[in-house]
């Protein structure tokens, strides 16, 4: 195995006693320099003597306390976040997938000028899109004499608004390499074009789906920027919650429920992984063509 | 099984033309391909076939059937791609069943066929493998057999063999070939690889520049190409420019560099034309020998040679533009460079082309 690698000279060295505690010092760090900060969050979340205002890490005596006297405006708060973030997916998917395959395929003229439109939200500061949706829900309020501000649904569109192009570029990457080929033998096999999509399109950019799917839902659940202007009592992002909370008074619950919340992401990628990502990706990614 | 018609059909984009009206009758479990350089139509031809593309003009008929105008997906065809195009993310087994799942067969009769068609292709373990987990030479197996396992009218190939190598290419001509005539279905095959044309056609139909220049046996297209491209292309032969001279009875003279020869041609005096010689039609004698009587001979001087295995490859300058290229036979004494020599060959071993 060893010989055949390209670096077989560097693994030589590496072999030795010096080289082995050298590798390892150097993973060690790698992954501390990572994890370090959810390590101690979680750590300190088990910590009898983390205090208000003060975080105590490593825990040296350990409680579960903190995690029943987790207000419920915080469990509040992260279910309007997952119900934000599943919505912004969900739109990012069912708009940028259909977008998506307009900017790979079809013959429009001026297609370089939409790609750039669909990107934009990516290139504008997430603050001045907060700002931008802040004026848009007062307008729209006043025009349709409602009160939009601090409501889900200014909190929706500006979430989805920020989501949906990270769908059009995972989708459009993975399209753009599609062997159109496989649609035409589907064809040639009898399957009609909706068919096709079914059975050879969808599966095959099934990874790309996924990717902006998790990438969005990522990009809205822990966005501050936006929310924080689109927010108000009642209605507040998790992220927003916590940012406010740090700057009025720092409660260990915080600590609690962000620790809950590490877990729930953590699962949340292993599924994805176990069920769609690796497997798929691997197949898809071995056929390599143009 | 249904023979294939094509009437007028053309294909042109803008105004350039892929393909010029073309009439082409493909009978019932026939094997015809289409050869040509890249760019002469043949692609372009099995496309329109298959619908993914609409001909500017003409009718295209399955059977009695005119399918012009219906979708790929309504055609009864299968096909095979270059590189395959087996879909990545289904096993073998469910490549293969893809055409029958179409159709809604019932499962039981779907897993019958696939073993059956695994047998056909001679890979019988693989029906739960994953097509990139295959090599080249059984992936492609696995493609006709998608291809036939709906029982199609038509089978269409584009360039199946291109990504083989040599050796393997070979073989798979071979068993293509074999499984076309077991299942008898009429094939329409694709290639710029004349040796593969000839090698497993009925027919052959030559193309070049968005036209059909001849359809033929491979024999035919060989010994009696009808234009100069189809002399050319296929297989190796000597261009010679001539003049008629008078007719004979059967035959005609004419001049080859200022010398006479016949043709086994009827033809009108004082009319350019071109003469096509293959080189194993050529014998070669030194100066001093005879020739046997009634053969063309012409005199001239070796101008070069090239051992390639099987024959040795002589040049031989008879004062025209380019030095006459024949095959010699490596078991006798082969002429040096610059040797007196004269070449001869047989009234009717050449062809005469339109100018």
């Amino acid at each position: 195995m060893i010989s055949k690698s390209p670096f077989k000279r560097l693994w030589w060295r590496l072999e030795t006693p010096v080289g082995q505690t050298l590798l390892w010092s150097i993973v060690v760090f790698a992954y501390l320099f990572l994890h370090a900060p959810t390590i101690i969050v979680m750590g300190a979340s088990l910590n009898a003597s983390s205090q208000y205002g003060a975080i105590s890490f490593p825990p040296t005596t350990f409680t579960l306390a903190r995690y029943w006297e987790i207000p419920a405006s915080q469990f509040h708060s992260i279910l309007l976040s997952l119900k934000l973030a599943f919505l912004s997916a969900t739109v990012g998917v069912l708009l940028g997938v259909p977008a998506a395959f307009g900017l790979v395929r079809s013959k429009l003229p001026g297609k370089g000028l939409l790609a750039a439109i669909f990107r934009a939200p990516l290139q504008i500061p997430t603050v001045v899109i907060g700002i931008t949706f802040l004026q848009l829900v007062y307008a729209v309020g006043d025009a349709l004499d409602l009160d939009l501000s601090g409501s889900f649904v200014g909190l929706a569109v500006a979430h989805c608004f920020v989501a949906t192009p990270y769908v059009v570029g995972a989708v459009t990457a993975i399209l753009q390499r599609f062997d159109g080929r496989l649609e035409e033998a589907a064809a040639s096999l009898g399957a009609t074009p909706l068919r096709t999509f079914r059975r050879v399109t969808l599966p095959l950019i099934m990874p790309g789906l996924y990717a902006g799917a998790l990438y969005a839902f990522m990009v809205s659940f822990g966005d501050v920027p936006i929310s924080i202007f689109l927010s108000a009592p009642g209605y507040m992002t998790y992220p927003v919650e916590i940012f406010m909370g740090l700057e009025q008074n720092f409660s260990p619950t915080i600590l609690a429920s962000a620790t809950l919340v590490i877990l729930f992401c953590f699962a949340l990628m292993l599924f994805v992984q176990r069920v769609v990502g690796l497997e798929t990706l691997l197949r898809i990614g071995g056929t390599g063509r143009r | 099984m249904a023979s294939v018609t094509l009437r007028g059909v053309s294909k042109s984009y803008g105004d350039v033309a892929a393909l010029e009206p073309l009439d082409l009758e493909i009978k019932q479990g026939e094997f015809v391909t289409l050869l040509g350089p890249s760019g002469c139509g043949k692609t372009t031809t099995l496309r329109l076939i298959a619908g993914f593309l609409k001909p500017s003009q003409g009718r295209i008929l399955f059977g009695g059937d005119d399918v012009t105008e219906l979708p790929p997906h309504r055609r009864e065809f299968g096909m095979v791609f270059q590189d395959y195009a087996l879909f990545p993310h289904m096993t073998i087994g469910e490549n293969i069943a893809f055409g029958l799942v179409e159709r809604g067969r019932p499962k039981a009769e779907i897993d019958a066929r696939v073993r059956e068609l695994l047998q056909l292709i001679q890979l019988k373990d693989v029906e739960k493998r994953y097509p990139t987990e295959l090599s080249g030479g059984q992936q492609q197996r696995v493609a006709v057999a998608r291809a036939v396992a709906h029982s199609p009218q038509v089978l269409l190939m584009d360039e199946p063999l291109g990504a083989l190598d040599l050796k393997l290419r070979e073989s798979m001509q071979y068993e293509i070939r074999s499984i076309q005539q077991r299942i008898g279905i009429t094939t329409v095959y694709v290639t710029h690889d004349q040796t593969e044309a000839m090698n497993m056609s009925d027919r052959i139909a030559v193309m070049n520049k968005g036209r059909l220049e001849q359809i033929g046996s491979g024999v035919d297209i060989y010994q009696r190409p009808s234009t100069r491209f189809v002399a050319d292309f296929i297989g190796q032969i000597n261009l010679v420019s001539a003049i008629t001279a008078g007719p004979g009875l059967e035959t005609s003279s004419v001049t080859i560099a200022g010398r006479n020869a016949r043709i086994a041609k009827t033809m009108m005096p004082g009319l350019p034309i071109t003469i096509g010689i293959r080189p194993e039609q050529i014998a070669l004698r030194r100066a001093d020998e005879s020739i046997a009587s009634g053969d063309n001979a012409l005199p001239g001087k070796v101008a070069s040679r090239q051992f390639s295995g099987n024959v040795m490859k002589i040049w031989v300058d008879v004062g025209l533009q380019e030095p006459i290229m024949l095959d010699f036979p490596p078991r006798a004494a082969p002429p040096e460079p610059g040797d007196a020599v004269a070449i001869s060959w047989p009234v009717d071993g050449a062809v005469v082309l339109p100018e």
